[in-house]
């Protein structure tokens, strides 16, 4: 019995288990008070409400995906009972990371040693990388003539008093103006006409082109929500050059599942500039009928 | 001197931020999908699941019918 760790409301998951079926076990977080939970000594067991059972010995693979339940600490007792269930549950991945680590199949404690430098310093050895640098004081560096961008590193919003957050998308800035004391992350500004994002799938890299000339905004994020963003991005059959430098980048990063986003100056992806790897990024919006094979690769690396 | 810019010069409102609340109670829109969906997910922790896993609503109903 594999399983996969998610929400309730996490459309993803539902595109999942509309194929495998009674194969896996699904967690969701906000409900963690409808599963069976023991932890003994030498042994496990989770249950849904249904009859599915994981154990030690019959847990295949598990598939951690993004979505976190947030309680509220107005909860009181249900906040620290939630926290207590969450606890338990890592202890079990913990173990299984111990025992079997090829059984995780996406690693949250492996993501954090994966930071976007890493990912850039091994990239380029296969790849063109844009060139970087963080530093909280910008007025030191010479920047030259050349354009850059900021960006964030832990892509965290900024918390507003009065309304939601906002969010330091990719942007276009003159580093001579930024203010000493921030930590900055500048990286290069690539002319490029072509977002291109893969989801690599242990082995198999499934290439999705959005071209930036149909929004004024350095960074497609923005635009998530509107037509362009959601419906824009169009498959791409990949040069078996690219796939194989995505191969070694990937096995570098010892990773078998993520999203790579890079810039493409040609339609055909010839020449590209690797930007990043989201290691437990989203992918099911580009394949959402499953006509590219993403989800049955998903599902077959799942059950696999 | 030219004003020196911090974060919060530079930040911009998500496109979806501005419609939360449609986000939150549309699991199967497009947004329930996206790349920044962590950013904005408060997952109900009284919500219920089906056989399938997906969320149910009190009244029975999944919650993206």
């Amino acid at each position: 019995m594999h399983l996969v760790i998610t929400s309730a409301e996490d459309a993803t998951a539902h595109l999942i288990f509309d194929r495998v079926g009674s194969e896996a076990l699904r967690l969701n977080w906000e409900c963690w008070d409808q599963y069976s939970l023991t932890i003994a000594s030498d042994d496990f067991k989770l249950a849904d409400k249904f009859g599915r059972v994981v154990t030690n010995e019959t847990l295949g693979n598990v598939l951690w995906r993004k979505p976190v339940a947030v309680v509220p600490k107005e909860e009181g007792e249900r906040y620290f009972a939630f926290h207590e269930f969450k606890a338990a549950i890592e202890a079990v991945l913990a173990r299984v990371r111990r025992e079997s680590p090829q059984k995780l199949l996406v690693d949250p404690q492996r993501l954090s040693s994966v930071d976007r430098f890493y990912q850039l310093s091994v990239a380029r050895a296969y790849l063109p990388t844009p060139e970087w640098v963080l530093t909280n004081y910008p007025s030191k560096h010479e920047w030259g003539t050349r354009p850059w961008v900021v960006k964030s590193v832990s892509s965290r919003p900024i918390p507003q008093a009065e309304s939601s957050h906002v969010v330091l998308f990719t942007t276009a800035v003159d580093p001579y103006r930024l203010s000493d004391g921030w930590p900055w992350f500048i990286q290069e500004l690539i002319d490029a006409p072509y977002d291109l994002t893969v989801v690599y799938v242990d082995g198999a890299s499934f290439g999705f082109l959005l071209d930036r000339r149909c929004f004024d905004d350095l960074d497609w994020r923005t635009q998530i929500g509107t037509e362009i963003a959601d419906h824009g991005w169009v498959h791409v059959e990949l040069p078996p050059e690219l796939t194989a430098a995505f191969d070694l980048i990937m096995r570098d990063l010892d990773l078998r599942f993520g999203r790579i986003d890079l810039l493409a100056r040609d339609a055909q992806c010839q020449e590209v500039v690797f930007l990043e790897v989201n290691a437990n990024g989203q992918w099911a919006w580009l394949d959402l009928d499953g006509r590219y094979g993403v989800v049955d690769a998903v599902v077959r690396f799942l059950t696999g | 001197m030219e004003q020196q810019l911090t974060p919060i010069d530079l930040a911009q409102t998500p496109f979806l931020a501005r419609d939360e609340e449609a986000i939150r109670y549309d699991p199967v829109s497009q947004a329930s999908l996206d790349p920044m969906r962590a950013l904005f997910t408060h997952c109900h922790t009284t919500a219920t699941y089906d056989s399938s896993g997906r969320a149910v609503d009190n009244d029975g109903l999944q919650s993206d019918d």
